[in-house]
């Protein structure tokens, strides 16, 4: 063998690893926590072009979308009338400030790209700083949860689903008041597990599981999904339930996201 | 010569954009329902590099490559580590693959050029590489082996159909 082939292949061998080293430090950091540059560029990068590419396949769904906003009016009418029979009772709430009642907006959203093959599932929807979108907002479906926003550009935010390894949402079981921490196993995307709750807690299958609330993320009392088993974790007591979810990610379009009017005021409070 | 490179540089671009726009949102199931279709043909691109290609322009067009899919799906790295480590491969497979009489320098190791069963043993090799160690580094972690290896079994179907569809699509000799 020449020299001169000798000092090729051990550039080769170089460049081999010099360019293997990048690409898993960048699969590790992104691992670690949420790579804010890599995620900003790539949104508005394939943000701009997955909009074109939607805005021509969009009305091929058209029907089911027609659909499913029909049902959901159909929804929120019920719940309007059943709103508008309650508040004929005596309601005292009105002596607190109009700001506590209205507590939560809920801004409209569209889907506009998904990651829901792998173990990291993310959405990116089309709205961003100018909607005044800060991370760590709540993102629901009208049925059920998707995620939280972690990185937001101007126009667009990237939403982490539930359905990835980071993401804990503190949830509890219908009309008791213990809460746990939902998570997901990589498994199964129409399942999540709650665990933490307390073994002496009476759980059957199909009750409902609900957001707790205190995490500042989520309001209070919104359906996760039900309960499908429950069993004891072995050693620490604890009890471990397997949570059938309400909604399926696959096939969601719009969004809302959740501004919480007291966040900052809390997170005020908290910090102190 | 000119050719050559214009060839492989619209081939580029033809199956970079082939499995950004058509093949990832088939994955996802068309924008609405769910079903397991992960489809790679991307590799297809170093797998087809003319023979004479230096290993370094393989590495470095491999990587540039990787990247560029990893943004659209999401996942920064993961797409780059495989196929750089398939570039890296390719090398090496050709030179075991290698006929009696070596190979001539300037022609691509196409189908056309040295016919369906060497193609398939060098496709079949190189696409099963590429699969595996996306999934490994996909999955990271020790305790998903056989879910990994089932992925990588039903990829590698589909992805080894798509490279055979596009070939005889594509049927250019370099």
């Amino acid at each position: 063998m020449t020299t001169f082939k000798r000092v090729r292949r051990f550039g080769s061998w170089v460049t081999f690893l010099v360019l293997e080293a990048i690409s898993l430090t960048l699969v590790v950091e992104y691992n670690q926590y949420q790579n804010q540059i890599f995620a900003h560029s790539a949104n508005v990068v394939t943000g701009t072009l997955n909009k074109k590419k939607n805005g021509v396949f969009q009305y091929l769904t058209l029907t089911d979308e027609n659909e499913q906003l029909q049902a959901e009016n159909a929804r929120l009418r019920e719940a309007l009338s059943a709103l508008q029979a309650s508040s004929a009772v005596p309601d005292s709430s009105h002596r607190f400030p109009e700001a506590l009642r209205k507590r939560y907006e809920f801004l409209p959203a569209k889907v506009i790209n998904k990651t829901l093959l792998g173990q990291n599932n993310y959405f990116t929807i089309d709205r961003g700083t100018r909607d005044s979108i800060v991370s760590h907002m709540g993102v629901i479906g009208d049925q059920g949860l998707i995620g939280i926003i972690t990185n937001v550009s101007k126009h667009y935010s990237k939403v982490m689903t539930i359905l990835h390894p980071q993401t804990r949402i503190s949830a509890s079981i219908k009309g008791q008041d213990y809460f746990g921490s939902l998570f997901w196993e990589g498994r199964n995307p129409n399942f999540m597990t709650l665990e933490d709750i307390p073994k002496i807690v009476d759980v059957s299958p199909g009750d409902t599981i609900i957001t707790s609330g205190y995490s500042n993320i989520f309001p209070p009392n919104i359906v996760i999904g039900t309960v499908d088993k429950s069993g004891l974790k072995p050693g620490d007591g604890g009890r471990t339930i397997s949570v059938k979810l309400i909604n399926n990610l696959s096939s969601l379009t719009y969004a809302y996201v959740i501004k919480d009017r007291m966040a900052s005021d809390i997170q005020k409070l908290e910090e102190k | 010569m000119g050719n050559i490179i214009s060839i492989n540089v619209i081939r580029f671009l033809v199956i970079f954009f082939l499995q950004v726009l058509v093949l990832k949102p088939l994955s996802m199931g068309w924008m609405s329902n769910y079903f397991y279709l992960n489809i790679m043909l991307y590799p297809l691109i170093i797998i087809l590099l003319p023979m004479r290609t230096p290993q370094i322009a393989i590495l470095i067009i491999g990587f540039c490559l990787g990247f560029l899919v990893d943004m659209f799906y999401d996942t920064p790295g993961v797409h780059a580590s495989a196929t750089v480590a398939t570039a890296f491969f390719r090398t090496w497979v050709l030179g075991r693959l290698e006929p009696r009489d070596g190979y001539q320098l300037n022609v691509a190791p196409s189908r056309q050029r040295f016919g369906l069963p060497w193609f398939t043993q060098y496709a079949v090799i190189m696409m099963a590489f590429h699969l595996l160690v996306y999934f490994v580094v996909e999955t990271f972690a020790i305790e998903y082996v056989l879910r990994m290896l089932a992925k990588t079994l039903y990829t590698f179907v589909w992805s080894i159909f798509a490279v055979f569809l596009f070939t005889q699509v594509w049927n250019t000799k370099d």
